[in-house]
Parts: structure tokens; C-alpha cells; sequence
């Protein structure tokens, strides 16, 4: 399902045009970003959970340069779906 | 970190963020999943423009074990869902570290991240400087170095070659209480010299300052060496200014960063803020212009406590001194590199 569809069945299940839908979307889609951002963690029903997880600096070796670099820390974002979509989605074939 | 963001504060924002009711907002909320979930059920993967990709992915069947019987069970085939997020939302998600990039280690050093914490940062005592750059040109602008002593170098060399039989743990051990000796010293040291008029007596404290090194260094193997430094510690911060403001300091004769970071925050060791917020003007950091004023860059949190935000431009001010010295293939660089890597939010 790509952006396009993702959009059409919005607009429709909130019976709202495809323009209002793209733009609440993208609200919508922002407030999420901003609250991840603020390292706070988010919980949508039948979701699931998503938080952020920082992994700390380490030094490794770095094949590109061939040398052993201290890569710097960063945050990850992690997602964890709650029990109700994955039990619903388990026996879903894969394409 | 854990701080939760619940639902109803989630729609306030929502609603407020895109001019909607709060209903509207709910309801926005509760579609989402459900066509998330109508596009993994129809062809596995599902694009949320700003968010990233929900996508289903097979596992295959394999043994396990219950974990609470320990009864063997057999897991079947399943799919699970991942998330994949998109690049935006990585690089929103990363913005504090924009600044951060790889830093390349010598072969000689690679043991510092692993190293065990050390109790204090080495004192980066600068040496004041005076540049009489003021009004009259008429002599060369050459920065004279009017003291030249240095920090007390902690002890880089490695330790004797009986004492590394003996075992690690004892190693372990006496290195910390090495630097919290000269870490005591040069408190001390600090303090002394800070009453003391700059220009008369300044080989006078160097001189004793390299007596009193030599003399404890022997006795560095006694444990209470840190009730000492906490002792020592006490009097440095004499008026903790908190919540300061973005301003202005004038340096004046016999001023340098560890001082200046001393008076306006209270601590000293915070002076690779001020550092980094005066690029411009101070390149060395042991040398500062008298009669120039420099930025003094505010704090989020207090000295005592520092937010993640403060901490991360220490490490960034440190970083830059640490790159400085090791331009210029001083062996401080690594100190620099520790207390950079001590003060990076966790």
C-alpha cells in the first residue's frame, strides 16, 4: 500500500476529501515525529508501542576508512506491535 | 527516557497542531491502525508518508522451548511486523547529534573507551597569557606566555613491568587513586593560586606545586584519597549562579577559561563551553586576549544538574579542544578525549 492508496483510504473511512486527508495526515504524522523526538515513548491502540532508544558512542573499525573510528551515539527508533495486530497478522502470507 | 506520552495528550496536540476537534483527532487516530492494518493483510507492506514503512516479514518455523514449563514446543512458520522508519524521521529523530561525526583513533589509543571511569576529569588548568593588543601597535602583538605551568599530567606512562605480574585488579585500582591525588593537587594548587598575586610569586607556586608532587606521589598506593577531593571540591564553588542568561564577559588581566567557567557557572571544569561558543575569538585555548569581551553561553539546566542538552555541548566544547591538542600532538589530547566522553549524555 503505497502513499497514494494509504491517502484514498483515509480520506475515505473519514469520509473527508483526499486533500483534507493528506493534510491532516501530515499533521497528524508530525505531532508523532515531535513527541518520538522528545524522547517520550507512544502508545497507539491497536498499534502498538513506539519509543526511542539511544545507543551510546563505541569505537569500532570502520572498513571504509581502515581504521578505527569512535562512531558517535545515536537514537533508534523502535516499534513494538501490540499483541491483538500481531496475533491477527501472524498467519498473513508474506508476498 | 520512559516518559510516556498518553492518548488524550496526544489528541490535544493533534488538535491543536491541525485545527481540528478533538474528536476529529480521536478519530484520526483510531483509523490509522485499522488501515494499517487493511494494507498488511492486502499486500504485506504499508507507506505512511512521514512515518516509514509497516511491513510484514516471514519467520520460519524453528524449536523453542516454553519458557515457563521448559517443555519443548515447536514454533510454526509465522509472519511478524516490522517497522522500517523512513530517512526523515531518522534524521528528526537525530538532530541533537547532527554535530557529531566519526572520530578517528590511533592505534595507540584504543583503549580509552573501554577504560574504566575515572573519578575525576584531569584538571584543564590554562596557564593565563596576556596579549597587550589594546591600543598601542607599536610592539609586536607576540602573546607572551607570563606562566608557563602546565596541569599535572596524569600518570600516561604505563605502569612498571612488576606491577603489571601482580595482576590487573591492582592496577585497576591504583590508577584511580592516582588521578584523584593529582586531581587533589591540583585543586589545591588551583586555590593557592588563586590568592596569591599573579605576577610576583608565579615560579614560586610552580616549583612548590612540582615538590608536593613528588612528594605524595610514593604514598599514592593509601585509599582515602577521596574524602580528600570531596573536601577540596567544596570550597571551588563559591556563588553557584544558576539559570544564567546568554551574556557577556569582559576579561580582565590575570582572567583565563577555567576561571571565567569558575565565576559565571561555578565550576570550572564547564569552561570548554565558552570555548566553543568564542571560535571566533579565543583559537587557543590557553590563551585569551585581555580587553575582548566573549559570549557566555547560557545553561538549560543548573551547573549541578545539567540537562542532556548542556551536556552534550560540553562534550562538544571539549571535543574541540581535544581536536586542538591533538593538532598540535599534545599528549593532553587524550585527557580531553576522556572528559569528552564522560560528559556525553548517556
Amino acid at each position: 500500500m503505497n502513499t497514494k492508496e494509504f491517502t484514498t483510504a483515509f480520506a475515505e473511512s473519514l469520509k473527508i476529501s483526499r486533500k483534507d486527508a493528506a493534510k491532516l495526515l501530515q499533521e497528524t504524522t508530525r505531532v508523532l515525529r515531535e513527541t518520538l523526538a522528545e524522547k517520550k515513548s507512544l502508545s497507539l491502540q491497536r498499534l502498538g508501542n513506539f519509543r526511542i532508544k539511544t545507543l551510546k558512542s563505541r569505537s569500532a573499525y570502520l572498513p571504509a576508512l581502515g581504521q578505527k573510528a569512535l562512531i558517535p551515539p545515536r537514537d533508534v527508533i523502535q516499534y513494538q506491535p501490540s499483541a491483538g495486530l500481531k496475533n491477527k497478522l501472524k498467519n498473513t502470507p508474506t508476498p | 527516557m520512559t516518559e510516556k506520552i498518553t492518548i488524550r495528550e496526544l489528541i490535544e496536540k493533534i488538535s491543536q497542531q491541525a485545527g481540528i476537534t478533538k474528536k476529529m483527532a480521536a478519530d484520526i487516530l483510531r483509523t490509522l491502525p485499522v488501515i494499517i492494518e487493511e494494507g498488511l493483510k492486502k499486500d504485506g507492506a504499508v507507506k505512511v508518508k512521514g512515518l516509514g514503512t509497516f511491513r510484514l516479514k516471514p519467520v520460519k518455523g524453528k524449536a523453542g522451548r516454553n519458557p515457563r514449563t521448559g517443555a519443548r514446543v515447536q514454533i510454526p512458520p509465522h509472519s511478524k511486523i516490522v517497522f522500517l522508519p523512513e530517512q526523515s524521521f531518522k534524521e528528526f529523530i537525530n538532530q541533537p547529534y547532527r554535530m557529531l561525526g566519526y572520530q578517528i583513533l590511533d592505534e595507540k589509543k584504543e583503549a580509552p573507551v573501554d577504560e574504566i571511569p575515572i573519578p575525576e576529569p584531569p584538571p584543564p588548568v590554562q596557564p593565563e597569557v596576556k596579549d597587550e593588543v589594546q591600543e598601542s601597535h607599536e610592539p609586536v602583538p607576540v602573546p607572551v606566555y607570563a606562566a608557563t605551568m602546565r596541569p599535572p599530567e596524569p600518570p600516561e606512562d604505563p605502569p612498571p613491568v612488576e606491577e603489571l605480574h601482580r595482576g590487573k585488579k591492582k592496577i585497576h585500582w591504583i590508577i584511580p587513586v592516582m588521578l584523584a591525588i593529582i586531581v587533589v593537587l591540583s585543586l589545591v594548587y588551583y586555590l593557592r593560586n588563586c590568592e596569591r598575586d599573579e605576577d610576583s610569586s608565579q615560579e614560586a607556586v610552580v616549583s612548590s606545586q612540582e615538590t608536593e608532587v613528588e612528594a605524595v606521589e610514593p604514598v599514592s598506593e593509601e585509599p582515602p584519597a577521596e574524602p580528600e577531593t570531596e573536601l577540596a571540591v567544596e570550597p571551588e564553588t563559591p556563588e553557584p549562579t544558576f539559570n544564567i542568561q546568554h551574556s557577556t564577559f569582559n576579561i580582565t588581566e590575570g582572567n583565563y577559561l577555567f576561571r571565567i567557567a569558575s565565576e559565571v557557572y561555578g565550576n570550572p571544569y564547564l569552561w570548554p563551553l565558552i570555548y566553543k561558543a568564542n571560535q571566533e575569538i579565543i583559537t587557543d585555548p590557553e590563551l585569551v586576549i585581555i580587553g575582548k569581551e566573549i559570549l557566555i553561553p547560557a545553561l538549560e539546566g543548573t551547573p549541578d544538574r545539567l540537562t542532556p542538552n548542556d551536556s552534550l555541548e560540553i562534550s562538544e566544547g571539549y571535543r574541540l579542544v581535544y581536536e586542538y591538542y591533538r593538532e598540535k600532538g599534545d599528549p593532553k589530547a587524550d585527557d580531553f578525549q576522556l572528559v569528552m566522553e564522560r560528559y556525553h549524555p548517556k
